[in-house]
């Protein structure tokens, strides 16, 4: 539990510095499309948790119920780490 | 010839032009506000030439009517991208000696040039900026003499190149000689959702030319993008595959019948995508090249579903040859110029190398293997490994650095960077590297790892050695 908090918060700190750069005000449980996440956004934001949290995500699983929340990603996030270690 | 005032001739003003969410806009309406745009835009124009005015404005009608004003005003359109940083920015106004900057109030303004006028267009606030430009490092009698209409900064393809320039008349022939196969009509509509500053000459105002519909989404969440097509029955759309992966993985039951023409551009198509769409929706996806020098002068229409990953055969109005595996085009609508250093003479007895390494199967069939220069390309957007090594290079903590493109199946090829720490006992850390990086270049060029190296290979004379060749 506590480390799913810390995988959100760490998301959402990714997107508000890195990759939204204005959305001062978001929160895990903001939507993210709503506050200009784009397609370039989405490829960066892959390619940061491929490299922080080393799992990789196929654009297939790209849904809303997905992903359209720090919360929701980081969830994904969980389930992938989840199902990769023995 | 003005190739907008051309569009405006061919079209009924009442036909439907653009859709945005609730809003529909007709011919007749853009033009409206594109004229209004144009003569204030006359009015302060004192050059007494062609001017050159930059355009920062996001995806949108908008984005459209102000385009569409420039031209009309006369005047020649430099795209500056949403992305870019104050430093890019400024590079570009100053490469490109820039006279004017019409800048949508929406996006935040860092630069210093005075304000000549603010006006509103379509529900858009903008403001139109004086610019102080250095002396042009090329003939402006020379640029003048071209009846130019864009200047694409970014994508030189030989990397030494800056400022691609496009007259209208190139325009033209390269959007007639691209619907040949497009086959884009009135009784399309089009699903737009890429950025308009990198893909604007070719695409939207080809649309424009056919007199289609030209449907904008804003989403880029597959639920919103699925359902405006569902909505405007859209017809073709235009996408990277990384769009067409993430459209494959819906598992709602909307199939798509009104669906005739999607078109991958931007990278490399993997096979695997194509099939997984195919499968999805029931049609295959397109492969093109666009070449900002070129246009649209590939894409497979007639084997996309026996052979996706393939480019197809050159449309008609093109001829292509293979010289040592690079690409080598001659046709309609070439560039007609690069601005710095100055080269109106850009093509090579009609020949345009593109530096993409390409092969030809035995029926005739184009396949991208890689590129033969050194430029990175990341979902289409170019990224030059000297500018990110220069960036680099000047962190107090790296003594040298070596940029190179790393494949990725959806993005074809992301950045990652080797550095020679200073101190080695205390290299930098990726993160404040990453940050360093962020200051002055777009998000999309700055490396995505950063890895420690004793020494990078250097040539003879000491210059960075690069992968040339990425084929096998």
């Amino acid at each position: 539990m506590l480390r799913a908090r810390l995988m959100e918060q760490e998301l959402t700190l990714l997107l508000r510095t890195e990759i939204l750069g204005t959305a001062e005000d978001l929160t895990p449980r903001s939507d993210l499309f709503a506050a200009g996440l784009d397609s370039m956004g989405i490829m960066q934001l892959l390619l940061s948790i491929e490299d922080r949290f080393g799992v990789a995500i196929d654009p297939a699983e790209l849904s809303r119920e997905n992903f359209s929340t720090a919360e929701k990603i980081a969830a994904l996030i969980a389930g992938k780490q989840a199902a990769a270690s023995p | 010839m003005n190739l907008i005032e051309e569009i405006a001739r061919l079209h009924d003003p009442a036909a439907l032009a653009v859709v945005s969410g609730e809003r529909r806009v007709s011919y007749g309406e853009l033009f409206d506000h594109a004229r209004a745009i144009a003569a204030t835009i006359r009015t302060h124009d004192d050059t007494g030439r062609i001017a050159r005015i930059g355009l920062q404005c996001p995806n949108g009608v908008s984005y459209i009517v102000l385009s569409m004003g420039v031209l009309l005003s006369g005047a020649c359109l430099v795209p500056l991208a949403e992305e870019l940083t104050d430093a890019e920015r400024a590079e570009i106004a100053a490469t490109t000696a820039l006279d004017f900057i019409l800048a949508a109030d929406v996006l935040p303004w860092h630069g210093d040039e005075a304000i000549l006028t603010a006006s509103v267009s379509d529900g858009t606030p903008w403001k139109l900026h004086r610019c102080d430009p250095p002396a042009p490092a090329f003939p402006e009698d020379g640029f003048q003499a071209l009846n130019p209409a864009f200047i694409r900064f970014s994508s030189g393809t030989t990397g030494t190149s800056k400022g691609v320039v496009l007259s209208h008349e190139t325009l033209l022939a390269r959007i007639t000689a691209a619907n040949e196969g497009l086959q884009i009509d009135p009784r399309d509509r089009v699903l737009w959702m890429l950025p308009m500053a990198h893909h604007f000459a070719v695409s939207i105002v080809l649309y424009l030319h056919a007199g289609a519909t030209t449907v904008l989404e804003h989403s880029s969440m597959r639920e919103d993008i699925l359902a405006t097509a569902e909505r405007h029955d859209a017809t073709v759309i235009y996408g990277s595959p990384f769009h067409f992966a993430m459209l494959s993985g819906d598992s709602g039951s909307f199939l798509w019948p009104s669906l005739r023409l999607a078109v991958a551009t931007a990278a490399a198509l993997p096979e695997a995508t194509a099939r997984a769409f195919d499968r999805r929706f029931g049609k295959p996806l397109h492969q093109g090249l666009g070449i900002i020098e070129v246009g649209l002068s590939v894409i497979n229409l007639e084997a996309a579903r026996e052979k996706p990953a393939s480019l197809g055969k050159p449309l008609p109005a093109y001829e292509v040859e293979l010289r040592d595996d690079e690409f080598h085009v001659r046709g309609p609508g070439l560039l007609d110029a690069y601005l710095v250093p100055w080269n109106p003479s850009p093509l090579d007895g009609g020949w345009f190398a593109s530096g993409d390494l390409v092969r030809r199967d035995e029926d005739g069939h184009l396949y991208l293997m890689g590129r033969k220069k050194s430029v990175i390309n990341v979902a289409g957007m170019k990224v030059f490994p000297e500018e990110v090594e220069q960036v680099l290079n000047g962190h107090p903590a790296v003594f040298r650095s070596r940029v190179l493109g790393r494949e990725h199946p959806q993005m074809g090829q992301v950045p990652v960077a080797e550095i020679i720490p200073a101190d080695p006992a205390a290299p930098p850390k990726p993160v404040e590297l990453q940050r360093h990086c962020k200051a002055v270049l777009s998000a999309y060029k700055v490396p995505l790892v950063f890895k420690m190296v004793e020494e990078l290979p250097l040539t003879a004379s000491g210059k960075i050695k690069r992968i040339l060749d990425e084929t096998p």
